[in-house]
């Protein structure tokens, strides 16, 4: 298959101690395990298992995807941050592949 | 009614008002005195052939038909993905002019249109001459809004191809596939409506994956795309998760699709500012009608044709009909279906005004088929009627996520079907 794409959407600039939303998506099957393919044969599951953010090297929000979760999983949140900094986000595949994006916030 | 007198009598004013409207009513009919009544038709696709070809053949002579079409052989957009799919020839898209020419009596000229007097009612031709019309019927497409995709023009369109009009930009989009290298990216960037064939960006993602995923199956497909949603898309996005997972990713606004730049030279795609190398790219950019309508002076501001929907007369003059993917009708799709159904209403219509033959009230209809995979086709479809306001649905039908492998292969059968009977219906 493809490499997953992951993609990130932060509002152009934002205020200190004031929540912004964080859009993020990533191409990935989200096979479960429980579906066949067109040779009837059983697709083994592959799903991304685990989403993390870090600001500043500091844990923001971590997430435990299971296998209900659709195809290219879409996860917005809020936060907010005191000063301009770096986001790292992380998405980590059940192959052991860990998907990485980093965006610069910019605090007015 | 007329004004009375009071005494069961006509008024001199009333008698004066008949009388003038018996002249109005008269005047159209007059034109048969001085000949045959010429209809000029420019565009010899779904509505200019089908136009060009009722009103020859049910008018059985009475009417002096001439289409103007720059192309000898006419290869129809519509079904031009199932060739990129490699589902068809591409000979077998192609279709000439010469059974209207021998079998319907049509002068079939194959020139560009370039200019309408429309107080002389004359058609200029690019290679000179013009042609004389009591009506003239425009059907030319669509041509692309300049400037809609930032860095693309027409020049850049043999290294970004668009291959939105079917031809010699069809078959090298689709050589430009099949040359990319494994792992390779595809990118389309996709219009903003209104534009022709509203499924039809979708479907090419379908064909280009079906393509890929057994030539290249680690390819990528990116798509930037304006709109917050598209035609069919939980039709297209359950079937690209069943036969192409995690092969296509389409970038909507929410994460910057609708501000998009190319640069050409470098193959990059600016999404968001932000660049990504490909190794294809399909621009098809934000469209208007066809040149011609707009040197005509019969747009508005929209870029499209107001037109009347009982007649298809454009609303700036009543001597000219416009049809198909150039008219600003209402709530039919830009396709191949409408611009033939609203050709048959055109075609009634100025049979009606030139010879006096009857004329119904005009119903419409329009299907859109979609291939997904191999044997899984979609359809979504409606019936219109006229309004004064627009041509409006009546109402509609869509397949359903979830139909059956059978009900699927008769749908795409059902589309094999409708192409030879429309391509009949226009050529034939």
């Amino acid at each position: 298959m493809a490499e997953p794409t992951p993609r990130v959407k932060l509002p152009k600039s934002v205020e200190a101690g004031v929540p912004f939303t964080v859009k993020t998506r990533i191409t990935h099957p989200m096979h479960t395990g429980e579906r066949h393919d067109s040779d009837g044969e059983l697709v083994p599951r592959r799903i991304i298992n685990r989403f993390v953010v870090s600001y500043g090297g500091e844990v923001a929000i971590a997430v435990d995807l299971e296998p209900a979760v659709s195809a290219d999983p879409y996860i917005q949140f809020e936060m907010a941050v005191p000063e301009s900094g770096l986001l790292e986000f992380q998405w980590v595949d059940d192959d052991g592949s860990v998907y990485s994006l980093q965006k610069h916030v910019d605090v007015d | 009614m007329n004004k009375s007198n009071g005494k069961g009598g006509l008024s001199r004013r009333g008698f004066l008002a008949s009388a003038a409207a018996a002249t109005t009513a008269l005047s159209a009919p007059a034109v048969l005195a001085e000949g045959r009544p010429r209809v000029v038709v420019v565009g010899g696709g779904a509505g200019g052939a089908t136009a060009a070809r009722y009103i020859a053949k049910d008018s059985d002579d009475a009417v002096d038909v001439t289409l103007v079409e720059p192309s000898r052989a006419y290869y129809t957009c519509f079904f031009s993905n199932l060739y990129i799919g490699g589902f068809r020839e591409w000979a077998s898209l192609g279709h000439s002019y010469g059974a209207l020419a021998a079998n319907h009596g049509i002068n079939v000229v194959h020139d560009w249109a370039v200019s309408v007097d429309r107080d002389k009612r004359s058609v200029g031709l690019a290679g000179g001459g013009s042609l004389a019309y009591d009506r003239l019927v425009l059907s030319p497409g669509i041509d692309f809004r300049d400037g809609s995709v930032p860095g693309w023009d027409l020049s850049q369109q043999n290294r970004m191809p668009h291959a939105y009009k079917a031809g010699s930009q069809t078959q090298l989009l689709r050589a430009q596939i099949e040359a990319m290298p494994q792992g390779g990216t595809y990118c389309m960037v996709a219009p903003p409506n209104p534009f022709r064939c509203p499924p039809g960006p979708y479907e090419r993602i379908s064909m280009v994956a079906h393509v890929l995923k057994q030539s290249n199956p680690t390819a990528k497909i990116l798509i930037a795309d304006p709109k917050e949603k598209f035609s069919k898309q939980g039709l297209f996005e359950d079937g690209w998760q069943r036969h192409y997972p995690g092969m296509i990713e389409r970038v909507g606004p929410d994460f910057g699709g609708g501000n998009v730049e190319v640069r050409p030279e470098a193959m990059e795609v600016v999404i968001d500012g932000e660049a990504t190398k490909v190794d294809v790219c399909n621009v098809i950019p934000a469209q208007q009608a066809g040149r011609i309508a707009a040197l005509a002076g019969i747009t508005d501001e929209s870029g499209w044709a107001p037109i009347v929907p009982h007649t298809m007369e454009s609303r700036a003059d009543a001597n000219i009909h416009v049809l198909g993917d150039a008219a600003l009708q209402g709530d039919m799709p830009k396709s191949g279906f409408s611009a033939n159904s609203q050709a048959k209403v055109c075609a009634m219509a100025v049979r009606g005004a030139l010879t006096g033959s009857t004329v119904f009230p005009p119903r419409f209809s329009n299907t859109c088929w979609s291939l997904i995979g191999t044997d899984d086709g979609v359809k979504v479809g409606a019936s219109y009627e006229a309004t004064d306001e627009k041509i409006a649905k009546i109402d509609g039908f869509i397949s359903q996520t979830g139909e059956s492998a059978e009900l699927r292969k008769a749908t795409y059968e059902e589309s094999l079907g409708w192409y030879a009977a429309i391509t009949g219906d226009l050529f034939g």
